[in-house]
């Protein structure tokens, strides 16, 4: 069994409520020229860049929200994300983050094993929720913020 | 002539009776804008002319033209208008010749009448009706037939041009491009047109004598064919020195014109080059402009994407690389324990395997094999019964060889091998530590290039401003319309000065060749003087030598007076000029009426060095312009147009600023006998009206200031309550 393969077998969901306020406002779907997305003040070119913007922003504040019964959206598998090697790194900060014991995970049966993979997609997800509410809560507060270049920059310090 | 008093009744926005009355000497109408000075200008206009100026066409238009009709009369009067009612406008002019004591009243009247549908009935024909009244006698009516020349006595057509004029005329009727204005003028108010008969008379009675002469000459020549010859060869040749004076007049007028296009650009070229340079230096900055922009847009959109190109993202993420080296730490630890473990296991059964006297696999495990179904060792050919110790010994030798492969494959550890993976992401934590830790200073770097761009563009953003701005007055200080023309305007000089080396060639070419036609004529009477045998009467060759005399004489003279008239011109143009500018140092020079290769004269305008100004405002363009118009009328004392005729002028000076407009007036109060300005200058401005009735003194007519009851604003929705209120101040 392929540990990190069965993980970005996973689609993670974001929650509905920032699909207009932030990921739409932010992201150009689908990608697009740079200049395009700079016009436009659309600094990310996928939803899952801002995605895992969100997911090392709540990472790195260590503030994670669980979706729990709110409406969410799925979008693309974790195998399609790029650039790998941050995919990985952010793999590698949600398992920092969990308790999952990996001695304990490599004598579990297969099931077992699907199912901590689950709870780390679920973390990340949290992770990521958390991201978002940051960010929205920014664009609430401080709607002139994002006017800037540097917002999401910015945004990742402190 | 004295324009007495003018009446106006329901003229226009006139409403009722307005009556202005006027003495000699300056006579001012002060009006804001919408205060009706035009339509009093019109009301002078229109009792003499039966034509007012229509805005929609900037031209002068009869009464029954379209536009103009029913417009004539006061919106007011005609809202008080009862249905099957009419409503009458009139002005009326009284003047007065002074030197006779002659009172003349000229009136004209329209009137309209409204239906009973409300819609109004507009004649096209105006009336006009005259009084003459002579010192101490009654007045009697003039007749239809004689309102015409009493109307060119009181202002004559050739004369109203240069006395009644609206401020936008002024441009037009002395106009610096057509090259005989000036020659126009002066014929009009001199008497230069008996000189142009003289000479007409003069050389054709001298042509006339020399015909008489030549046909003398044939009959006491010696060779009458050869005689003729001759002659026919002086013909031909005068008719060839004709040819080409005509060609020499065209070459002329055209040297002429290339001169004046050359001179207009002379003043633009200095601002044309400058603005050539200040539009060359815009481009380029425009240019560095676009070019930082570009780079620091280009910054600014990396910025986001670096956050993946150059894991900014990570920012101050090393701790969870620390988070995980931890937990991996832990993992790999527990792991080598369970594997030093296995390992342990398997070195003890290595032990027991060393403890056997045959090696692994000898004999091989299929004799093996076929021993223990024979029951039978076959190394010691014994035999070894299923269930004794020699037949188990046998099968231990299979157990080993089976333990001996199972070795191969160690047992793993645990279930599920994920250390690669998980190293994997040890590692990809690891190596991205190094640019992590690079970020800070990355970011830190890349948004002082940007903030070093941004002040730099700001910077040339700055220099470019100010650049556009002085190329900006310049063209506004220039006569240069545009930027683009100015680029122009180098090129087209040098046309010019190339076309006036061209006309320039062709004129000498054209002179050479008609000096060298003059002498051939020379030679060839010579020729036919000397085939004479006989002798031409004496009387015959003095009369054609006096008739000759006569001819030139008439010439110069003509050239002389009207050379004079110029001279006078100048000299008066100069005195109003120099009158109208005297409290305004921005004005400079004097006007010189210079003479054309084509005989005709143009006004420049010359600093104190003879040298034509460079750069001369529409200000001083029409102040020269009207020195001009009064030089006009004051240079020749013998004409009566400054006596006999008033000036009225609508907005002379609505270019000019206040010393402009006095010294205007105080000019205008010196030339001529009587002037009516209508003027917007002295509007709510007392300190300057008293100034302007200081400087004018006694000569000072009467002062009205007219004033609208409605705001500008206000008269366009509600003309039918429009009248206009007159105040008189002197």
């Amino acid at each position: 069994m392929e540990f990190i393969k069965r993980f970005e077998d996973r689609a993670p969901v974001y929650a509905k409520i920032y699909r207009e306020p932030v990921v739409d406002r932010f992201t150009l779907v689908g990608g697009g020229r740079e200049d395009v997305k700079f016009e436009t003040g659309k600094y990310f070119s996928n939803v899952y860049e801002l995605y895992m913007y969100a997911a090392m922003l709540g990472l790195k504040k260590d503030y994670r929200l669980p979706l729990e019964d709110l409406e969410t959206q799925k979008f693309i598998e974790i195998r399609a994300w790029r650039p790998a090697e941050l995919v990985r790194f952010v793999l590698m900060a949600v398992i920092a983050k969990s308790d999952l014991d990996l001695n304990t995970l490599e004598d579990l049966e297969d099931n077992q094993v699907e199912g901590k993979i689950t709870a780390l997609k679920d973390l990340l997800e949290e992770y990521a929720n958390g991201g978002f509410d940051l960010i929205y809560t920014k664009v609430k507060d401080e709607p002139y913020f994002f006017e800037s270049e540097y917002c999401f920059v910015e945004l990742l310090e402190g | 002539m004295i324009l007495k008093s003018i009446t106006l009744t329901n003229f226009q926005c006139y409403f009722g009776e307005v009556k202005f009355e006027f003495k000699e000497g300056l006579n001012l109408v002060i009006g804001d804008n919408g205060a009706g000075k035009s339509k009093l200008y019109d009301g002078f206009y229109w009792v003499l002319y039966d034509r007012v100026f229509d805005s929609m066409t900037r031209e002068f238009q009869p009464t029954g033209h379209k536009d103009i009709r029913g417009n004539l009369v006061s919106d007011k009067a005609k809202s008080q208008c009862e249905p099957g009612g009419s409503v009458k406008t009139e002005v009326e002019i009284v003047v007065f010749n002074p030197q006779k004591g002659d009172e003349y009243t000229l009136t004209r009247s329209y009137t309209i009448t409204k239906t009973e549908s409300g819609t109004w009935r507009e004649p096209s024909e105006s009336v006009q009706s005259a009084f003459f009244k002579e010192k101490y006698l009654n007045s009697r009516p003039v007749s239809q037939a004689d309102i015409e020349s009493l109307r060119r006595r009181i202002l004559p057509d050739d004369v109203k041009p240069y006395m009644w004029f609206q401020g936008e005329q002024v441009d037009s009727l002395i106009d610096f491009k057509k090259n005989d204005t000036l020659t126009r003028a002066i014929n009009v108010l001199s008497d230069i047109s008996e000189f142009d008969f003289y000479e007409e008379l003069s050389r054709k009675a001298y042509e006339t004598a020399e015909k008489e002469f030549q046909r003398e000459s044939r009959r006491v020549s010696s060779n009458a064919n050869r005689n003729d010859e001759l002659v026919s060869k002086i013909e031909r040749l005068r008719s060839e020195i004709e040819r080409l004076e005509i060609e020499r007049i065209l070459a002329a007028n055209d040297l002429t014109k290339a001169r004046e296009k050359k001179d207009d650009l002379l003043g633009k070229l200095e601002d044309a080059q400058r603005i050539k340079e200040l539009s060359t230096k815009s481009t380029d900055l425009k240019v560095r402009l676009k070019e930082t922009d570009e780079r620091q847009n280009k910054m600014k959109a990396a910025i986001n994407k670096s956050l993946f190109t150059r894991n900014w993202i990570l920012k101050g993420a090393v701790f969870l690389v620390d988070a995980y080296a931890a937990k991996y730490d832990e993992y790999t630890r527990i792991r080598m324990r369970k594997e030093s473990e296995q390992e342990a296991q398997k070195q003890a059964m290595d032990e027991i395997l060393k403890s056997f006297r045959l090696p692994v696999d000898v004999p091989e495990p299929i004799f093996i094999q076929q021993m223990l179904e024979k029951e039978r060792c076959l190394v010691c050919d014994r035999e070894a019964p299923n269930g004794t110790e020699a037949y188990q010994k046998i099968q231990e030798l299979l157990d080993r060889s089976k333990a001996h492969k199972q070795k191969r494959k160690p047992e793993p550890v645990t279930k599920n091998d994920f250390s690669n993976e998980l190293k994997s992401l040890y590692q990809n934590g690891l190596q991205l530590q190094g640019t992590i830790n690079q970020a800070d200073h990355e970011i830190k770097n890349t948004l002082g290039e940007i903030l070093e761009l941004e002040a730099k563009y700001k910077e040339i953003k700055a220099e470019l401003d100010a650049n556009e701005q002085e190329l900006m007055d310049v063209v506004n200080a220039s006569q240069i319309t545009s930027v683009e023309s100015s680029l122009n305007v180098v090129a087209e000089f040098q046309s010019h000065h190339n076309a006036i080396i061209k006309y320039e060639k062709d004129l000498q070419r054209i002179e050479i060749r008609m000096e060298e036609k003059s002498g051939e004529v020379k030679n060839t009477e010579e020729e036919l003087r000397s085939l004479a045998t006989g002798k031409v009467p004496k009387y015959m060759e003095e009369k054609v030598q006096v008739l000759a005399d006569f001819r030139d004489i008439a010439k110069s003279t003509r050239a002389r007076v009207f050379n004079r008239l110029i001279e006078q011109l100048e000299s008066e143009a100069n005195k109003h000029f120099f009158n109208m500018t005297a409290e305004n140092k921005s004005v400079r020079g004097r006007i010189k009426l210079e003479k054309q290769p084509n005989d005709n004269y143009m006004p420049k305008n010359l600093d104190r060095d003879g040298r034509p100004l460079s750069s001369i405002n529409d200000s001083n363009i029409i102040l020269i312009k009207l020195a001009v118009i009064m030089a006009i009328i004051s240079a020749k004392r013998s004409s009566p147009a400054a006596e006999l005729y008033p000036l009225i002028s609508d907005a002379p000076t609505s270019k000019f600023g206040d010393n402009y407009a006095i010294g205007f007036c105080r000019a205008a109060s010196e030339v001529y006998s009587q002037s009516i300005v209508i003027s917007k200058d002295f509007y709510n401005k007392p300190d300057l009206q008293n100034r302007l009735f200081e400087e004018v003194g006694d000569k000072l007519g009467s002062v009205y200031v007219i004033e609208p009851s409605l705001s500008e604003e206000e008269q366009r929705g509600h003309r039918d309550e429009l009248e206009i209120h007159i105040t008189k101040l002197r």
